[in-house]
């Protein structure tokens, strides 16, 4: 059997809920933070994980969550900078080998990367798509 | 050489206005429109607009290597952003930030930036008031060093002593006097008098050694 792996999930929003649910299903451990009690409504049914109501800004929250025994954190808040910190923590801190980060606005790329986060940027994502969807446009 | 403070507000415009007036040249970014307008038309100088954790905004600002950020928003994570902001993406040398939350002062100073924890200040003045009255205490640099102020009264048992006759504790020491608001640098022989003010410089843990020994309370 493959080795299971443990995930912290920083913001249960759509993507947030959706990686948990799939994590989850793949046999994985898995806790998802978010700092709004609702957003755990959005966790589909094939989650088995636990969920930590908290602000993952406080490090109490994050040391609640056991980040420093993850494999890797996900930080996909709504907000660049509390997912900056948070990868920052996890990385510097906790010592976690791999921080993954939502980053909304595609100049701050850059900072991230700088400092050791992988990033995944939606405008960018979709733009490469549509870039698929223009290739009529070259014959 | 100019100092640029983005976010905070009472807090920031105190701080531009006592800064300009010692004068400096000063820049502020705000993300706040009302409190822009309001600073500008108090402050005669550059107020900017925006979100200073975003690049193009801090830009404006044009930071230099030999200016000052300081970083006054009530948020951790974006002072945080605009700190790394500064010093990498425009070599700024020297930045300064609020930290909130004390629990956070642990990865502004893995990443070697200066903090100030306001909690911190106002809990320690606090609870040292609480333990003696009659002491006056600034900012802990270290948790294991106290920086207190005596006033000294006819009543204590220093009065008239020369200070190496003082038998001040271990890990103490009176590092200035300041007598009229002259401020002197004390020697063995200087002798103490009643309303000189004592800046002594100890090891937390003796403190209370360092008041019954001056004061003669407990």
């Amino acid at each position: 059997m493959p080795k299971s792996y443990y995930f912290v999930v920083v913001g249960c929003g759509r993507l947030g809920s959706k990686v948990a649910g799939y994590l989850s299903e793949k046999g994985h451990s898995v806790v998802v933070m978010d700092k709004n009690e609702n957003a755990f409504e959005r966790l589909p049914p094939e989650f088995t994980g636990f969920t930590v109501y908290g602000d993952a800004t406080e490090m109490e929250s994050l040391k609640e969550a056991k980040v420093n025994m993850a494999d890797m954190i996900l930080a996909f808040t709504a907000n660049d900078n509390t997912n900056f910190m948070v990868a920052q923590i996890a990385l510097r801190i906790f010592g976690v080998p791999r921080v993954v980060a939502y980053v909304h606005e595609p100049e701050n790329i850059e900072l991230f990367r700088e400092f050791g986060i992988e990033v995944v940027c939606p405008t960018l994502l979709t733009f490469e798509t549509m870039k698929g969807i223009f290739r009529f446009l070259e014959e | 050489m100019k100092i640029i403070v983005v976010g905070g507000e009472t807090l920031a415009y105190h701080f531009a206005k006592m800064v300009q007036t010692k004068g400096y040249k000063v820049v502020v970014i705000n993300k706040n429109l009302e409190f822009c307008q309001q600073l500008s038309k108090k402050l005669r100088t550059l107020v900017i607009h925006g979100d200073g954790s975003k690049r193009y905004v801090l830009e404006q600002a044009e930071p230099l290597p030999e200016d000052i950020v300081v970083t006054l928003t009530p948020k951790d994570q974006d002072n945080l952003v605009i700190s790394l902001l500064a010093r990498e993406s425009f070599k700024v040398r020297k930045v300064v930030s609020l930290v909130n939350d004390p629990n956070n002062r642990e990865i502004f100073e893995a990443f070697g930036i200066n903090c100030i924890s306001p909690t911190e200040v106002v809990a320690d003045m606090a609870t040292r008031y609480t333990f003696a009255e009659q002491i006056k205490s600034y900012f802990p640099i270290s948790q294991n060093l106290s920086i207190i102020e005596i006033p000294i009264e006819e009543k204590h048992p220093v009065v008239s002593k020369q200070l190496k006759d003082i038998p001040m504790p271990h890990d103490s020491i009176v590092g200035s006097i300041v007598r009229n608001d002259e401020i002197i640098i004390p020697r063995g022989d200087t002798v103490v008098k009643a309303g000189d003010r004592l800046i002594i410089l100890c090891n937390t843990g003796v403190q209370s050694e360092v008041l019954k020994v001056i004061t003669g309370e407990v």
